[in-house]
């Protein structure tokens, strides 16, 4: 029987680099969904405080930085309102955070599911993703709510049209957390020192990235720090959007968008090579 | 007569001992970037790789019920594992021709802060099934199931059993062309395995699924499979008729009970007061045998050693275990009030006489428990040995009875009035 048979699913060692299976990753759109809900509702219904604790992180911190950055350390805010100046940078800088710890715990965290059933591995990044973005959402409309207040009191505020380009930004955020999150979940698997790393570089990545701090502050000599870090042009774009203070570059901002795109990239690809046998080593 | 559905050509797969790092950075960094294995192409292969599955090739056709059975660490998990494509091999291939579905586990993905409804969803969506599939299934599930009062509690208030129910309703109702099972159906009181092994025998024979089913338990692989994969060592030994390979396991297993001598043997429990070091049978000649015919007049010999203790009260049970490993029947001496005594470091030979050994044509265990002052001295857990029974006369009249359809002979006296 030499006849040529059809084959639906070939089982193989190796799969090609750009193999990335993405129409395999839509057809279990089904699955992506019910785990951003399973992310979300059980965050939900353990307290009663459960969805208001969102909105009082956020806050309780930016009351933290005004005291200890604005008041003790007196790092200025380019004029802007203390409230406005941090509240934006802290919940983009939540979003960021949560979902790049997420995407990088992946192949770790959920050994156990990967070992008993097959799907699109990128499906649990992703949800983890969409998750954090939704909780982003809700701190969002917070700053949104204490923006308005300010604005309608006439407090010197100046938003601009760039305000639409929020989602756009929260894109470009995406890319970074979910790319940078791929690659570190790749390593961790033979490297697992790595996580050791995890929450400290993170903060030092949040230090490194004017949240605390106007760019328009660091010193001409160091103004590279910026540059380098791909971070920063979207956390000033952002400020910028709202208070119309800060240093945004438009070349700054789409260069940091390619870079985005390509770490995104090498994080899936990455990603898909080390998911095909990670439960034999972790 | 049908199609092949599942072809699997050289597979192996291999896992590193040791440290989980290969070795050097440079070979990670080039596997990670090229997915070749540089050191398997190297010397270091021989002391740090170890294969788990080699130079596996056979093919399912459409329809089959293959039961892959084997000793722990033959390789059954790692072929399901890639089969259900957890992980990935390290040779070879396999080529799939339908919808395939793993069921490894039951409620795989299950939130005990999710209510019964909303894990029917999740769990359903995480075996492969869309959201339309789940839809048009969950009153199904949810009556098979049996937990429709619950339906909307979260599952951390279900007793174990109504989540192991509900879970496996969920993988009873998944619709694929090719199942890979794993021994998870057992689950659940006696009354729902009964109804599970009934959705199981539904599943293979009436919806012609193809059906991969891993199980140590060999009277379920001969109640729902067709054919038999026996693994030894991570490599194929046979594949024929499921009734063929479970025998040649069953052989295949005893072999290794009787190369081991008796006291050396390991696996074992009991406080050790008194030891079984040697085992034989003889027949009422007082000939060793190894073969036993049914009804025969057989004595079974048991050497018990003690060791620093005087032992009194030492009760012996023997006992037989069926191909399935079922227990068959049980003897202690205490039946007949008789109780041994030993000083320090004695030899005693215990017999026990079977006057018409009742068991029919095959293979049997034989087991032996010690006991003294009723607490466990001595229990072998993989038996002190196998006999091998042939038909014989038991009913003294030359009738070999219907041996192949029942495990016991008894005897009986017919009368008739009018």
């Amino acid at each position: 029987m030499q006849t040529k048979q059809h084959w639906q699913l070939e089982i193989k060692p190796k799969s090609g680099l750009l193999d990335l299976k993405l129409r395999e990753f839509w057809q279990y759109r089904d699955l992506l969904l019910l785990f951003v809900r399973r992310e979300l509702v059980p965050t939900y219904k353990q307290t009663i405080l459960g969805p208001l604790w969102f909105v009082l992180q956020p806050l309780l911190t930016t009351l933290v930085y005004s005291i200890v950055f604005g008041m003790v350390a007196r790092i200025p805010t380019d004029g802007a309102p203390q409230l406005l100046f941090y509240l934006p940078g802290i919940v983009l800088w939540n979003f960021f955070s949560t979902s790049f710890l997420k995407s990088s715990s992946t192949l770790v965290a959920n050994t156990h599911i990967f070992g008993k059933v097959y799907f699109p591995r990128l499906v649990i990044p992703v949800s983890g993703l969409l998750a954090s973005m939704v909780n982003f959402g809700i701190q969002f409309c917070l700053f949104l709510v204490i923006f308005s207040v300010y604005y309608f009191t006439g407090s010197k505020v100046n938003p601009s049209a760039w305000i639409l380009a929020f989602p756009a930004l929260i894109l470009i955020v995406s890319t970074y957390s979910l790319g940078l999150g791929l690659i570190v979940s790749s390593l961790t698997i033979r490297y697992r020192d790595l996580t050791h790393f995890l929450s400290f570089g993170v903060q030092l990545l949040m230090y490194a990235t004017p949240i605390i701090y106007p760019a328009s502050i660091i010193p001409a000599n160091y103004k590279w720090v910026s540059y380098v870090n791909p971070l920063s042009p979207i956390f000033e774009a952002f400020r910028f959007s709202f208070l119309g203070s800060g240093l945004f570059n438009i070349l700054h901002l789409l260069l940091s968008f390619v870079v985005g795109v390509l770490i995104m990239f090498i994080g899936i690809v990455m990603f898909n090579q080390a998911q095909r046998t990670s439960i034999d080593t972790v | 007569m049908g199609e092949t559905v599942v072809q699997v050509e050289n597979l192996g797969k291999s896992y590193r001992l040791g440290t989980i790092s290969s070795g050097t950075l440079r070979d990670d960094i080039i596997r990670l970037f090229t997915g070749k294995h540089p050191e398997l192409d190297g010397k270091r292969v021989k002391n740090e790789t170890v294969w788990a599955l080699q130079d596996l090739n056979f093919e399912i056709q459409k329809g089959d019920a293959v039961g892959i059975v084997g000793k722990n660490g033959a390789g059954k998990s790692t072929l399901l594992k890639i089969l259900s494509r957890t992980t990935a091999p390290t040779t070879g291939h396999i080529r799939i021709k339908g919808k395939i579905a793993s069921l490894l586990e039951v409620g795989t993905g299950f939130h005990p802060e999710l209510t019964g409804r909303e894990n029917i969803f999740l769990n359903g969506a995480i075996m492969g099934m869309t959201k339309k599939d789940i839809k048009g299934k969950f009153d199904e599930i949810v009556e098979f199931s049996g937990v429709s009062r619950y339906i909307d509690t979260p599952v951390k208030r279900y007793s174990s059993g109504m989540y192991v129910r509900l879970a496996f309703a969920v993988a009873a109702h998944l619709e694929s062309e090719i199942m890979i099972i794993d021994e998870v159906l057992a689950v659940g009181d006696i009354d729902f395995q009964k109804k599970c092994l009934a959705k199981m025998s539904e599943v293979t024979q009436k919806q012609g699924r193809t059906v991969l089913f891993v199980s140590h338990n060999m009277s379920s692989v001969k109640a729902l499979c067709n054919t038999g994969i026996f693994l030894e060592s991570g490599r194929m030994k046979q594949i024929g008729s499921v009734n063929e390979v479970v025998q040649a396991y069953t052989i295949a297993n005893k072999g290794l009970v009787e190369s081991t001598e008796l006291a050396q043997r390991k696996d074992r429990s009991g406080n050790g007061l008194v030891k079984v070091v040697d085992y034989y049978v003889t027949d009422e000649h007082g000939n060793r045998i190894e073969t036993i015919l049914t009804g025969a007049h057989v004595t079974f010999h048991f050497q018990l050693k003690t060791f620093s203790e005087a032992v009194r009260n030492v009760d012996v049970g023997l006992n037989f275990f069926d191909p399935e490993d079922r227990n068959m029947g049980v003897l202690y001496s205490s039946y007949y009030q008789q109780y041994y005594a030993a000083g320090p470091n004695e030899n005693m030979l215990v017999s026990c006489t079977v006057p018409k050994f009742p068991f029919t044509l095959g293979n049997y265990k034989v087991g032996l428990r010690i006991t003294v002052n009723n607490e466990e001295a001595d229990w072998i857990l993989g038996g002190v040995g196998y006999i091998n029974v042939e038909n014989g006369d038991f009913y003294g009249s030359g009738s070999p009875g219907f041996s192949h359809h029942h495990m016991t002979n008894f005897d009986g006296i017919w009368t008739v009035e009018k």
